[in-house]
């Protein structure tokens, strides 16, 4: 059963371990800002950049991908504005329109040009193909040092480490900008933090994170990947440090054990193929989520059917 | 008209028109009380009834695609998915933003599990749970239809009722509580309402897109009047005619699904909307 573990398995086990943690780094701010459904947003939006970039060059494997989804993302994020600007939409209500309407129109784009996409259809968009990333050449793990068999590593995995490493220094850098904002709007403005730069920078990074995971979970899930481990960590500690490394460990977990659960317990029972592997990480970060809630400290009585206003 | 555009084009022109309107109606008070997304995260919090729905009436030897226990199985689902959002603010200082989307995406990735668990053990034709996820209204039945319209005039029909409870709870709560309205019930009444809308309408605009039924006819009516019950009214024309025609465009091309056709057809009222009302200076 592990014979063929460097060929099927070792690129989907990266690539959804570095999209899950690029999400949860940015994750983090997006829960502590109360912003969490903008990941939902984003997520949606990035579709009909992928479309055109898809339609424009022809594969997904173009880097031109992160480009035409940022603009998507940016575009959203200014129709937001827009919304609330001309019209009485609060938030909540101009994100759902936006998120719809891209969705919508990247659904229709699709549909459209179906003709000759193989590769892009509406069910990659709404749950990935995690399982698709073979390596061809991936024989043993000296594969990885051997110049030849690494060029055929699929392109997915290197945007995967590529943007996190992106996401992860330039959140290193602005560490400080990020807190002081996201803690204390009023005192970050007076302080001469530019804010509006550090929540675009934030839309930004959540734009990125969404794309490079966009192969392997899709746009739904990924959501799951944003919210659910910095909020299991939250729920667990009061110090914001404990609470990034604890959910980055919760995010490995659920990446690394959704995918070997998917692949091997339906064998091991006897089924002939295999569950969705995004699906299961999701669902993994959610039972995780569950169990902190439930072992963690009870910390406040509140009822959101009373009081909530978001 | 049937010999115009068939039989079932004309079934699925009566239940959007019909859905249409409630979702509209339904959807003014919604988007007046700034609870949109709660419909988004309900909708795909129903994925996994849906899938269990369909092994039950599998399971049970009924027609394989029986609407009724599907849509029971994802009323139940979401129901759930609500106690959940429930759960986890009151037990912990996350936000509500935070449960929904949890509950979300959560819900959404277990039941692409049991979907692709389904897949792979292969009990009959699934594709009939595919079109609860975009809209499709080519295999739409009398009875589907029935459902959906009689469901639609009761949503209505409580909105007539209880107009101005919900104004009251909606603009001034305290008022509404000292007239002896616990603001918990009519929460829950217009949180049940959204409930059952979304439930309805994940034949017709799909699971994903269901949110812009509640939110963008609302959003557009409330550009052109100030008043809570000619707003309502007006939000439930436009959501009658956007989903008339977005079936019958779907029908017309079947390749498009109709959710994502209804969308962008409400969205560009609501851009000509912002358009025509700020041209003439009356945008309130």
């Amino acid at each position: 059963m592990f014979d063929d573990f460097f060929l099927i398995s070792f690129v989907p086990i990266l690539t959804g371990l570095f999209s899950a943690l690029s999400c949860t780094l940015v994750g983090n701010i997006l829960v502590l800002r109360k912003q969490a459904m903008l990941s939902d947003t984003i997520s949606h939006v990035v579709l009909p950049g992928i479309v055109i970039s898809f339609l424009i060059f022809g594969n997904l494997g173009s880097h031109f991908m992160l480009v035409g989804a940022a603009i998507a993302g940016l575009t959203a994020v200014g129709t937001i504005a827009v919304l609330r600007t001309y019209t009485s939409m609060d938030n909540s209500a101009a994100m759902a329109t936006t998120l719809s309407v891209f969705f919508a129109a990247g659904v229709l784009m699709i549909e459209l040009t179906a003709g000759g996409n193989v590769h892009l259809d509406v069910e990659h968009a709404l749950y990935g193909n995690l399982e698709s990333l073979i390596w061809i050449d991936g024989e043993s793990l000296m594969s990885v040092f051997d110049s030849v068999s690494r060029q055929t590593i699929p392109v997915e995995l290197t945007r995967a480490i590529i943007g996190f490493v992106l996401i992860a220094s330039v959140m290193f850098v602005y560490w400080r900008f990020l807190i002081v904002s996201t803690f204390d709007h009023t005192f970050a403005e007076i302080s001469g933090v530019p804010v509006g730069v550090v929540s675009a920078g934030v839309a930004l990074a959540a734009t990125n994170a969404a794309v490079i995971s966009f192969d392997a979970v899709g746009s739904i899930i990924v959501i799951a990947m944003f919210v659910c481990p910095p909020a299991a960590a939250r729920v667990l500690t009061h110090s914001l440090r404990d609470q990034v490394w604890l959910s980055l460990l919760f995010s490995s977990l659920s990446a690394v054990l959704g995918y070997a659960v998917a692949g091997y317990v339906p064998i091991l029972l006897g089924f002939e193929t295999s569950i969705s592997a995004a699906g299961t990480i999701a669902t993994l970060s959610g039972v995780i989520l569950a169990v902190a809630i439930f072992y963690g400290k009870r910390q406040r009585s509140y009822d959101f059917l009373d009081g909530h206003q978001t | 008209m049937t010999e115009l555009i068939g039989y079932n084009t004309a079934l699925a022109l009566v239940g959007a028109l019909l859905f249409g309107f409630s979702s509209g109606h339904v959807g003014a008070f919604v988007y007046l009380r700034k609870a949109s997304l709660l419909s988004d995260s309900l909708a795909h919090a129903t994925l996994p009834g849906l899938v269990i729905g369909f092994l039950v009436s599998t399971f049970l030897g009924m027609e394989e695609k029986n609407s009724l226990v599907l849509l029971l199985g994802a009323g139940v689902s979401a129901l759930f998915g609500v106690v959940v959002i429930q759960w986890i603010t009151a037990r912990t200082k996350l936000g509500f933003d935070t449960a929904i989307a949890a509950v979300l995406s959560v819900f959404f990735g277990f039941g692409i599990v049991l979907l692709t668990g389904v897949q792979s053990v292969s009990v009959g034709q699934q594709a009939g749970l595919e079109d609860y996820i975009l809209g499709s209204v080519s295999g739409m039945l009398l009875q589907d239809v029935v459902v959906i319209g009689l469901v639609s005039i009761m949503c209505s029909a409580a909105v007539v009722v209880y107009r101005r409870l919900l104004t009251a709870f909606i603009f001034d709560p305290v008022l509404s509580e000292m007239a002896g309205y616990a603001q918990h019930r009519m929460s829950f009444l217009l949180s049940l309402l959204t409930l059952v809308i979304t439930i309805i309408g994940l034949k017709i605009v799909g699971l994903i897109l269901v949110v812009a039924m509640l939110t963008i006819p609302a959003a557009t009516a409330r550009l052109w009047t100030t008043g809570v019950w000619s707003m309502s009214l007006l939000s439930a024309l436009f959501g009658s005619v956007a989903a008339g025609i977005g079936v019958i465009i779907s029908a017309l091309l079947p390749s498009l699904p109709s959710g994502a056709v209804i969308v962008v057809l409400m969205f560009i009222a609501l851009g000509l909307s912002i358009v025509v009302t700020h041209l003439r200076g009356s945008n309130v």
